[in-house]
């Protein structure tokens, strides 16, 4: 029987496309452990998808330790997780921390070595095993580790999707040469402008900044207790990856990968003298040409000087049908393998050095953030503190309120009330916590007001003692609002739906009653 | 070549059928009504409110200061050209409001009521002055008005029935017409294809800056055009246009000019439309729906859920621009186009054919359609078409025709409302529903209805949005079951058939709803619309002035008084015009003792909703804007 060469490959690329998915959230997970919250956070977010998404990283990491007596997770676990948690950091699968193993991916550390005109010892340090690989096996990368070899292939299936919606397809092919011009161009850019561009368009490179930003947002928002989906998280790369997609589904199937991507011309350039290699057994070929149908990087196995190009994905192999083509696959080379597969993860932690392009590992201990608003008052400047500064509905929040003369640096000793109201529409307001003096101390007004529900509120201060004008008023947001881009992207998007089944109808419609007319 | 300056087609020859006196008292009394109430707001707007002074010395200290008057300190923050009124807290016009000056400070008043109630206990008045207020509520009809209209309805109603109504069989001055388009630049432009194309531009830009203005804008409602343009000016200016305009919104409606273009773009499925739906119930379900979500939910406060209302019918209108042949939408499923339609059988304007210059003609373009334009894109039959119900007055039977037989005709109100028609039954339904929910759209706004419901709540646990949906149902079926009652007593007396009464009698009910409606609309128009000056300025509430007027609030164009003058004109109007429809009604459907006996409890039925509309005009009312 046939050893197909597909399921492993595909079992490899889900692998990494689940630690890109996962390593964020693990981050975060350590960052709570190291802050002693994980367990508070896990009770205070319940089933919000925050929580359970806290809840699901903390299981998987618990896989396999012993919990102490009695379920009290008590002082060894949390060292024990926070170990296991340390050999899973990073974003990019080769551009990541992994059991102690620090991989560079080879674009971010020539791209910064070129902005930079230095070598770094860290990050030269990191690329030193995916260089060997490439140099030992040329573009395995691209065939069997870069999540865009998993998806575009998934997403190019709507190609039929669209033949179906009578859409236009094209099947247009490009110079292989481009993606060597873009390398090139972006080396020069980077030499002469000390400007790192490439990570804008490297799509693994966006993909996991995606994720780890998706976990930061997630988290941050969680913290100050909003749970709605993150929408602010999709960035300017998500909308070049979607581009990207468009044109390989609609126009040019494959060109991303084959024709475009530095990345790729990086790995090509350096396989040229790689040693795993498809053999050929021109006596076998029958000149099928399935395998060039087949090809994914828009080679033609059998014949072409492949030079750097191939990705050693095993397609061609898998598909020939009087195995004319193979790979020879020695033990070396299988051991080299493996290793690779293993070394997931990411001195993204070196990034960190000297401004160099980083993969969005975000170290940074996020705090729930504060409301200040100032406001000038007669001579007086009032200042308005509140505690959080993102309040949640239902929970009690707390003002803080100074007032002080800055001419004289003296605090006005007087009353002061507030009052709070929720903002209404069409200017009505309703009262939701009458006039009260505060408590206080040292000069500090300190009130407690309590939000009913998500909406627009106003705090007015009153200083009643003060001559003239003596009221003050602080907008306030509790909650948010979603985003309005969703309701026009869910109109649009409707919209050009109908406009394509209707067209497609049509065309149908119109290809019966012809073949009607001519049977 | 721009078609205003091509030839028109010969006009087709009318028959020279003279207006007698009576129909050109008929043709102009929509006019004279429309100068009267614009002179009750020149008037108003003309007046200079009285003042007293509290304390009698202020006087000549006042009079000594008469060059330099006071200033007044009730003036709201921020904004110029108002005062708030430190009663009831409306913002009033300082000119003509009514006045009082207590300790050196001028205070304005709405009406002379709540001066009255200032004067009771002004101390505490004026020490409130400035506190920030939660809302405003404004006063309704004064009881002595309110007497008075009611026993004026009574007189009308039941002592001078006799004088109305002829003898219900010829045309009367009711057939009375005046031909606009004898005019031929007038015919030009109908004719051409820059009609309506021009204005639907205009409309859609505008349409389009109102959901990026509801989307993007501030959600703050007092600081974003969106609900104010949408829901105080055009969804009541509409009734206001329907008078005087017929259809005219339909003419340049945004929601069909973007689905047409887009289904000219990507041509349409030409289905034809649904056998079962082929009513307007779709229409009359629609306008259910949108009073639910308008007044259960509170869209009208939202900015963002105003543009999503506006985006959904403009899904719905592309959806079957793309599927159904013609403007299906428009015909069946549009609720504003079906409102419109209906009150629009009242309108003083109608597109009519020359019927004796049609009988010659077998082309039937008018119907199918030439090169010149469509067929009548809401499946009239432009040659025999008697009513105005679907009429959108897009005027492509005036570009089809091929012997200029369409004119545009100004004529009097109702005009249609006596033409013997086939009374159907989703549209007598529609009549009586846009009675109960004008009715009950008033009575939402009143402090009795927070009550009403508030008890509801307490009595039967249930939530806001449940005890509001029933409480809508009870109210929209009373006025049904009342109307029911008497017209199974009118059919029961007079031996006639019950439908027969019921569907014809309920678009005698029509003029009642209408002016109601105009007379509620009348109060957000005058009172909250000059509000627009400001938005006009700053429409998504981001603190632009585009035409400087951004910091300036217009208090409301008419005092209260002013109001109440034209709010109680419009409902004795609408009576009016029900009593002599009803009359007609009757003596159509029986003759001599008969029609009598069909006709009282009919005449009834009027009295009871006048009366309600009366009683709905003398509660206070809890205004959308106010405090800003």
């Amino acid at each position: 029987m046939m050893r197909l060469i597909w399921p492993r490959r595909r079992a490899v690329q889900v692998l990494v496309l689940a630690s890109i998915i996962l390593f964020p959230f693990i981050a975060r997970y350590s960052h709570y452990l190291w802050a002693r919250q994980e367990t508070k956070l896990l009770e205070r977010w319940g089933n919000s998808p925050a929580g359970l998404l806290l809840r699901g990283t903390d299981a998987l990491m618990r896989v396999g330790l012993p919990m102490e007596e009695s379920g009290v997770v008590g002082r060894r676990p949390r060292k024990a997780l926070l170990v296991r948690a340390d050999h899973f950091v990073g974003s990019l699968p080769w551009s990541a921390r992994l059991f102690g193993l620090s991989l560079t991916d080879l674009l971010a550390s020539a791209e910064s070595a070129f902005a930079t005109r230095s070598l770094v010892s860290v990050l030269a340090a990191g690329a030193i095993i995916p260089l060997l690989a490439t140099l030992l096996l040329g573009r395995v990368y691209c065939g069997w580790i870069c999540p865009i070899g998993l998806l575009m292939p998934l997403i190019r299936r709507l190609r039929s999707a669209l033949a179906f919606l009578e859409l236009p397809v094209h099947d247009v092919r490009f110079w292989k040469g481009n993606k060597y011009a873009l390398l090139g161009a972006a080396a020069l850019i980077g030499l002469i402008g000390g400007l790192p561009i490439l990570h804008y368009i490297y799509p693994p490179a966006i993909l996991s900044r995606e994720a780890h930003s998706f976990a930061t947002i997630l988290f941050d928002r969680a913290e100050s207790g909003l749970f709605g989906f993150p929408w602010g998280f999709f960035s300017g790369g998500m909308i070049f990856l979607a581009v990207v997609a468009l044109v390989e589904v609609a126009v040019a199937p494959g060109f991303w990968c084959a024709t475009l991507c530095p990345g790729g011309a990086l790995y090509s350039a350096l396989s040229r003298w790689r040693l795993l290699r498809v053999k050929r057994t021109k006596s076998a070929c029958i000149d099928c040409v399935l395998c060039d149908k087949a090809c994914p990087m828009q080679l033609q196995p059998m014949t072409d000087k492949t030079g750097g190009e191939c990705d050693s994905c095993g397609v061609c192999v898998d598909v020939c049908p009087t195995k004319a083509l193979a790979f020879k696959f020695s033990r070396t080379d299988a051991a080299l393998m493996a290793l690779l597969c293993l070394g997931l993860a990411a001195p993204a932690r070196a990034h960190h050095i000297i401004g160099l392009p980083h993969y969005a590992y975000d170290e940074s201990f996020p705090q729930a953030p504060v409301l200040r608003l100032r406001e000038k008052l007669g001579p007086y400047e009032v200042i308005l503190t509140g505690y959080p500064g993102n309040p949640k509905p239902g929970e009690k929040s707390e003002l803080h309120v100074y007032v002080n003369d800055p001419a004289t640096n003296t605090p006005y000793e007087q009353q002061v009330l507030l009052e709070a109201y929720r903002m209404k529409p069409f200017g009505f307001q309703e009262k939701i916590a009458d006039a009260r003096e505060g408590l206080v101390e040292m000069g500090l007004h300190k009130f407690h007001v309590v939000y009913p529900t998500v909406a627009n509120y106003e705090v007015v201060l009153v200083l009643p003692e003060l001559d003239g004008s003596s009221t003050l008023r602080f907008p306030l947001v509790v909650g948010e609002p979603g985003s309005p881009w969703r309701d026009v992207a869910l109109f649009g998007g409707g919209f050009l739906a109908l406009l394509v089944v209707v067209r497609a109808v049509k065309i149908k419609r119109a290809r019966a009653a012809l073949k009607e007319k001519a049977a | 070549m721009n078609p205003l300056l091509s030839p028109s087609r010969p006009a087709a020859p009318k028959s020279a059928v003279k207006n007698g006196w009576a129909g050109r008292l008929a043709l102009s009394l929509p006019y004279a009504l429309g100068l009267l109430v614009l002179g009750l707001i020149a008037v108003d707007l003309g007046r200079t409110g009285s003042t007293v002074y509290v304390d009698a010395n202020e006087m000549a200290r006042t009079a000594a200061e008469a060059t330099h008057p006071p200033a007044s300190n009730v003036e709201s923050p921020g904004i110029s050209g108002g005062a708030v009124d430190p009663v009831c807290g409306m913002t009033v016009r300082p000119s003509s409001a009514e006045k009082a000056v207590f300790e050196g400070r001028t205070f304005h008043f709405c009406s002379s009521y709540c001066r009255t109630a200032f004067l009771e206990k002004p101390a505490e008045f004026a020490q409130a002055a400035h506190l920030p207020r939660a809302s405003h509520t404004m006063r309704g009809l004064p009881t002595r008005m309110y007497q008075w209209a009611l026993v004026l309805i009574l007189i009308l109603s039941f002592g001078v029935i006799e004088l109305l109504g002829g003898d219900g069989k010829g045309p009367g001055p009711m057939s009375a017409r005046w031909d606009l388009t004898a005019w031929a630049p007038l015919r030009r432009l109908l004719e051409s294809n820059l009609f309506p194309f021009i204005p639907r531009v205009f409309t859609s830009v505008l349409f389009l800056v109102v959901i990026a203005a509801g989307l993007f804008g501030n959600q703050n409602p007092a600081m974003n055009i969106a609900p104010l343009l949408t829901w105080t000016v055009w969804w009541t200016g509409l009734i206001f246009a329907v008078l005087y305009l017929g259809k005219g919104w339909c003419t340049v409606c945004p929601w069909d000019a973007l689905a047409g273009w887009a289904a000219r773009f990507n041509s349409s499925l030409d289905l034809p439309w649904p056998k079962a739906l082929r009513s307007i119930w779709p229409a009359v379900g629609l306008f259910l729906a949108l009073t639910w979500v308008e007044l259960g939910m509170g869209i009208t406060l939202i900015p963002r859920a105003t543009a999503w209302v506006a985006l959904a019918l403009l899904g719905m209108a592309v959806t079957c621009a793309f599927l159904f042949e013609r403007k299906s939408f428009c015909r069946y499923a549009c609720l504003v186009g079906r409102v419109s339609g209906l009150y629009a059988l009242f309108s003083s304007v109608e597109i009519r054919a020359a019927k004796e210059n049609c009988s010659g003609c077998g082309t039937l373009d008018c119907w199918k359609g030439n090169a010149l334009g469509d067929g009548c894109p809401t499946f009239e039959y432009p040659r025999a078409m008697t009513l105005n119900t679907y009429c959108t007055m897009c005027a492509e039977c005036f570009k089809t025709c091929p012997s200029g037989s369409m004119s545009l005709n100004l004529r009097p109100w109702a005009a249609d409302l006596v033409v013997e028609g086939k009374p159907r039954a989703d549209e007598a339904a529609l009549a009586l529903i846009l009675l109960s929910m004008t009715a009950f759209h008033g009575l939402t706004m009143t402090p009795s209805w927070v009550a009403l419901l508030e008890e509801t709540r307490a009595a039967t646990g249930l939530s806001f949005l449940s005890a509001f949906t029933g409480l809508m149902a009870a109210f929209l079926a009373l006025p049904v079951l009342v109307y029911a009652a008497l017209a199974a007593a009118s059919a029961a007396w007079a031996r006639v058939g019950f439908r027969d009464v019921a569907l014809r009698f309920a678009y005698a009910l029509l003029p009642i709803a209408l002016f109601y409606h105009l007379a509620h609309n009348a109060e957000h128009f005058l009172m909250e619309g000059p509000r627009l000056l400001a938005l006009v300025s700053d429409p998504f509430g981001w603190g632009w002035n585009l035409f400087g007027t951004a910091r300036r609030a217009m208090p409301p164009l008419v005092t209260l008084e002013g109001l109440w003058r034209i709010q109680v004109l419009f409902v004795l109007v609408g009576h009016l015009y029900s009593l002599w429809i009803t009359a007609r009604t009757a003596r159509r459907l029986a003759a001599g003792r008969g029609a009598l006996a069909v006709q009282i409890p009919m005449l009834v039925a009027m009295v009871v909703f006048s009366w309600a509309s009366l009683w709905l005009l003398k509660q206070p009312m809890d205004m959308r804007l106010s405090g800003m």
